[in-house]
């Protein structure tokens, strides 16, 4: 490491923040997943519609990525005394074209938790379906 | 759908084969070697990445379809050759539908090579029905030509014998040819019946491959060869014959005879009445492939006389046979969903949809009726999304039958409505006690009697 800084020629505390900067940035760009805003409303007493707005289409792994992360932190704030879950509906629309007034779907992931479960949520034990549908 | 004509055409012939014999000729030598999987038939052999059982599956229909088509055109076994049958595509990810991709060629068949491709890429194109219809079109190329190779110069006819022989039913040995194709239909009179289109029966039929396939004309040059043939077929040829038999006159007919035929034709075309033709066949004679596939397109065709389907199919509510009889309750209630879809019904479809919904509903709550059938008509209900506060006093109803996949698709039904939000999970429906699920019930209840006066002012009998 001491070499490498040599290498480039600068103050080492300047040289750390510019590699920890590359390095940030490399591992980022493997996950990619984009900066959305998102909606969450309620479908049913047991299934939720989840909103995510993007810039433009992506690959099918980034929607997957990111109905993942939500339906987690949804699952974690799930108030057990309701229903349990069943059904995450997560609509990815774009927000590309300014021609366009409304916001067209470019895929959906549809989230089924099949286990009938009560009570506190076992996240290392949820067992779930996905179905993806690239429009 | 369509059969590659340029690599027969005189001129372009010897630069065209040898453009694409090198490249083809590789490639079908070692489909082996690219594909995963292989069917082998006893006159064609078939590649493809999917999955092992759809190849089998499709295997086994494309036998019946080379066995059927052999005995049609009384081809000697040893002129059918060893055709090989491409299913393309990459085999798909089960979770994910891509909807996106939309082919702009289906399949298509290459004589010289003895070849037929199938894009099988987008998920509708291997559904088992459209499947069977690409494979039908091609496969009937490839006999067409065999039984009378110039049909590759003469591309209306090429096209629409493949067009009217698509529609073939089979089921083993089994085949029909009702020739009957709708959409077809619908765009060959949209067209005829445009004053501004020009058109000669006469040059229509020495149209080039080039000119027949043309961009924007493609689908109505398509359209009209199938309704040039299916005239000559059933109108104008002797319908005594066999049809093996008629296909053969076909060859035979001049294009100045044909030409000459014009008049004629566009009176058949105009007087065409889809609705009468399909209740004939469904209702007539004895039940077949033909009459259950007729019910089925009477539930399916927009454009059709709603009260005329609508009275028809009720009346094969009292069918004495099974297939007749439950093929027209599916049909009524396909004919409804689209009925509230393309306009809001006239006071006499008021009239019939009130008695057929009145009649379904007694076949749902009726336990001599077998689950299973009962199940078929909630499946079809519950997909309807744009008449299902028909049926909405039925499905509360339901929430309480003892079976319990009615009371998990009721549930669904229900929920599709999205007027009061409900428990989805059908395992909740079906597994928990009356007792856990009495709350739920409780409060669709009480939902219905708050409604019940809006809601029945809603009622097409009203």
């Amino acid at each position: 490491m001491h070499r490498l800084l040599r290498l480039i020629r600068c103050p080492r505390s300047f040289s750390l923040t510019i590699l920890t900067w590359v390095l940030a940035a490399s591992l980022s760009s493997c996950g990619a997943i984009p900066r959305y805003e998102m909606t969450r409303s309620p479908l049913h007493k047991d299934s939720v519609l989840l909103t995510v707005f993007l810039d433009d289409k992506a690959e099918t792994e980034v929607y997957r990525g990111i109905a993942g992360r939500e339906v987690r932190k949804l699952l974690v704030d799930w108030d057990a005394h309701l229903f349990p879950l069943y059904e995450v509906r997560c609509e990815f629309l774009s927000k590309q074209s300014p021609q366009i007034k409304f916001a067209s779907i470019i895929a959906r992931i549809d989230t089924i938790f099949d286990e009938l479960r009560m009570g506190s949520v076992d996240l290392s034990n949820v067992t779930r379906q996905w179905k993806i549908y690239i429009y | 759908m369509e059969n590659i004509h340029l690599l027969t055409s005189k001129r372009l012939r010897p630069l065209l084969t040898f453009l694409l014999a090198v490249p083809v000729a590789c490639s079908m030598a070692g489909c082996s070697l690219y594909f995963d999987h292989r069917y082998r038939g006893e006159n064609f052999v078939l590649y493809s990445d999917h999955q092992p059982d759809f190849i089998a599956r499709t295997g086994t229909e494309v036998e019946q379809i080379f066995s059927g088509y052999t005995r049609l055109f009384k081809t000697p076994g040893d002129e059918i050759g060893d055709t090989t049958i491409v299913l393309q595509g990459e085999p798909p990810d089960e979770a994910v539908v891509d909807l996106s991709y939309s082919p702009q060629l289906l399949g298509y068949y290459l004589p010289i090579f003895n070849l037929i491709s199938v894009d099988t890429t987008a998920p509708w194109t291997r559904e088992p029905e459209t499947l069977r219809q690409i494979l039908l079109h091609e496969v009937a190329h490839h006999f067409i030509i065999t039984d009378y190779p110039e049909a590759s110069d003469r591309c209306w006819l090429n096209e629409g014998l493949a067009g009217n022989l698509e529609m073939t039913l089979f089921d083993g040995e089994n085949f029909e040819y009702p020739l009957i194709n709708p959409p077809l239909l619908r765009i060959a009179r949209r067209t005829i019946s445009n004053l501004q289109y020009e058109f000669s029966l006469r040059e229509f039929v020495d149209t080039s491959w080039t000119e027949f396939h043309q961009d924007g004309k493609k689908e109505i040059h398509y359209a009209l060869a199938w309704s040039v043939i299916n005239f000559l077929l059933i109108e104008h040829l002797d319908t005594s014959l066999p049809l093996g038999h008629r296909i053969k006159q076909l060859y035979h007919l001049s294009s100045e005879r044909i030409g000459a035929l014009e008049p004629e034709w566009r009176r058949h075309l105009d007087a065409f009445d889809l609705t009468k033709t399909l209740i004939e066949l469904a209702y007539k004679g004895s039940p077949n492939l033909t009459s259950i596939w007729a019910i089925q397109q009477l539930g399916s065709n927009d454009g059709l006389d709603r009260p005329t389907v609508l009275t028809a199919l009720e009346s094969g509510f009292a069918s004495p046979d099974n297939a007749r009889r439950q093929s027209s309750y599916l049909s009524f209630l396909r004919t409804l969903g689209r009925s509230f879809r393309t306009s809001y019904p006239s006071v006499e479809e008021s009239r019939l949809i009130q008695k057929g919904v009145s009649r379904v509903q007694e076949i749902l709550e009726e336990s001599a009726i077998s689950d299973q059938f009962r199940e078929t008509l909630m499946t079809e209900i519950t997909h309807s999304v744009t008449d299902q506060w028909l049926w909405i006093p039925t499905l509360v109803d339901l929430l309480e039958s003892t079976k319990s996949n009615l009371r998990a698709m009721a549930a669904h039904g229900l929920a599709q409505t999205h007027i009061k939000p409900t428990v989805l999970n059908p395992r909740f429906w079906r597994e928990t006690s009356a007792k856990d699920r009495s709350g739920e019930v409780q409060e669709w209840k009480n939902w219905l009697n708050q409604h019940r006066p809006v809601f029945s002012s809603f009622t097409p009998a009203n």
